[in-house]
């Protein structure tokens, strides 16, 4: 995927992202990183064709995003957002089978290829067990399992995850992470994530796209982008960047 | 599961015992045995009676009910919001208005009422959509649009009324049902109409539990979701304007009959929209069967009836389900 000099902004005629280049290597995790407001979720949402661009394109194989049809383009995307809503009486499983929606027609039956992406996606996420419970009976790190889980029975090669580990503690945000490292090592997804944490973008990523104020500060393999400097740049705060042997590289806060 | 069935089972029995109880009692009173032989047999005066003038309203009863109903149900899940509901957000008094002014000015054109009451619910509709666009659909915001759009129709409708106390228009009342004088003629377009809306109505249940999502997934998914939304709303007005046009207001069912439905049956399109109809029906026949029977021979509008029976039924619902259904 190539995105070639994004411009966007909302009605309210604010510039959020001003001339965004990069590049999305395929079988890899790319993640986007940012403080609050730097556009990160508003390029998600122009990645995911959700809205678009005043200037610029996105590729996706070859073609302009926007001229894809809605369906073919789910075929080929899948998007967990960061805040998802569905009737709460509802059972994970009959949710995990609207990932199947862009494969078929309004009144056409359920294929044998539909219930087995759907037990694998569910399988995936550790969820088969519970895949007859109401969504709303789930713990959180649960209900956005069920979200991922979805977007895997949507059977896409892209797969966008807006800030998957908010709101989760540890346990749960490293399950995920796990689950999305998994995903991108056997089963071959590209995979594109919002992060918070710089540590566990430089744990789990190939590639950071760092932003600020709408433009990308910097692009690369965390190794060799992550600096003191970067940080400073970026979020303002001040850190000291550690390479460890046993553990890696990794950053401690220092203070602002 | 079980509770599905049996709230499936216990209304559709309810409404075949009312529909028989409401056949028999009245100014006139027959034997249920009496009645089923007269309608077959065509040789009992009494029963010829009945069918002239009972079965009709019964008749319409049954599909206004049903057809108010499932409209709220369309409308809550188009509009996402649990307090959508054709008379709230002045669907019907749209309908009712538009075809006040045409019976008004044209009078020749009585036949084409429904066609008015469609246009006026439609034009009613879009306004509070548009008026609410900006804000992204807010559900609040909406339904105070709603509430202004409905109370502008009715004071416009009012005022036309109260010019013309004395014309013919009977027909249509803007606050509360008629049911009374209904003919063979209106059982028609009730009929007709009503089962295009409710099978139409039924044909959409899937994209009505896919907007239980959000549009955004919705739109990641492939789904065209304004497409889905405007023919959803189409068929919801068509339902809401033959029910007003032919049986009059009656607000307040679009909303009780689908949180009931909610609390039994739970949110899943396909089972809410069957047992929405049946459940309308059954509470519009029983609360006009009681407005005509209770206090004989003053008759009181079902619609008075309906609020005072279902308004403590819903309470009841809520106040033992921990939580209200939302869409």
């Amino acid at each position: 995927m190539e995105i070639n000099d994004i411009t966007f902004a909302y009605q309210d005629k604010i510039t959020r992202l001003h001339k965004v280049n990069a590049q999305l290597k395929k079988g890899e995790i790319t993640t986007i990183i940012g403080p609050n407001g730097c556009g990160k979720s508003t390029l998600l949402s122009v990645l995911t064709n959700n809205n678009q661009p005043q200037a610029g394109q996105v590729i996706l194989d070859g073609k302009v995003l926007n001229k894809y049809k809605p369906k073919e383009l789910a075929k080929k995307l899948g998007v967990v957002h960061q805040q998802n809503t569905a009737p709460a009486d509802m059972t994970v499983e009959k949710l995990v089978h609207y990932g199947r929606l862009p494969h078929k027609n309004t009144f056409s039956p359920q294929s044998e290829k539909d219930e087995q992406m759907v037990e694998w996606a569910l399988k995936c996420t550790g969820l088969y067990e519970r895949r007859h419970d109401a969504i709303d009976t789930l713990s959180g790190g649960q209900q956005q399992r069920v979200w991922i889980a979805m977007a895997l029975a949507q059977d896409t090669p892209f797969l966008f995850l807006d800030e998957p580990t908010s709101n989760l503690d540890m346990y749960y945000q490293y399950e995920i992470l796990e689950l999305v490292k998994q995903l991108c090592e056997e089963h071959g997804l590209t995979i594109v994530m919002v992060l918070h944490d710089i540590n566990q973008a430089i744990q789990y990523s190939h590639t950071i796209i760092a932003m600020k104020q709408g433009k990308v500060i910097e692009t690369g393999n965390p190794k060799e982008i992550v600096t003191r400097e970067l940080i400073q740049e970026v979020y303002g705060v001040n850190v000291v960047v550690k390479d460890d042997e046993d553990v890696g590289m990794y950053i401690v806060p220092l203070g602002i | 599961m079980y509770k599905k069935i049996i709230s499936f089972i216990v209304v559709t029995i309810l409404l075949f015992v009312v529909t028989i109880y409401s056949m028999v009692t009245g100014s006139i009173e027959i034997t249920v045995g009496e009645l089923l032989k007269g309608l077959f047999t065509g040789t009992n005066d009494n029963v010829e009676i009945i069918k002239d003038l009972r079965l009709p309203r019964i008749i319409i009863a049954i599909f206004a009910g049903a057809a108010l109903s499932v409209s709220g149900v369309l409308l809550q899940s188009v509009m996402r919001n649990p307090l959508a509901e054709p008379g709230i957000i002045g669907v019907s008094s749209g309908a009712g208005f538009v075809s006040i002014i045409m019976i008004t000015f044209f009078p020749t054109l009585f036949f084409y009422t429904p066609l008015f009451s469609f246009i006026g619910g439609a034009l009613a509709f879009l306004l509070v959509y548009m008026f609410s666009w900006k804000s992204g659909l807010n559900p609040l915001r909406m339904i105070l649009i709603g509430v202004a759009i409905n109370a502008v129709f009715t004071g416009l409708s009012e005022l036309l009324s109260a010019q013309n106390a004395s014309s013919m228009m009977s027909g249509i009342s803007v606050t509360s049902s008629t049911l009374t004088m209904k003919t063979w003629n209106d059982v028609h377009v009730m009929v007709l109409y009503g089962s295009i809306g409710l099978i139409l109505a039924f044909l959409v249940f899937a994209w009505c539990n896919h907007l239980g999502l959000k549009d955004k997934t919705l739109k990641n998914l492939g789904f065209r979701v304004n497409r889905a939304r405007f023919i959803i709303s189409i068929i919801a007005v068509l339902l809401a304007s033959v029910a007003t046009a032919i049986a009059g207001m009656f607000t307040f069912v679009g909303l009780l009959i689908p949180h009931i439905g909610r609390t039994l049956v739970g949110t899943d399109h396909k089972v809410l929209i069957p047992f929405s109809a049946i459940a309308g029906a059954l509470l519009i026949l029983t609360a006009d069967t009681l407005g005509r029977t209770v206090a004989a021979p003053i008759e009181i509008p079902a619609s008075i009836i309906m609020a005072v029976i279902g308004g403590p039924f819903l309470i009841f619902l809520l106040r033992k389900s921990d939580r209200i259904y939302g869409n």
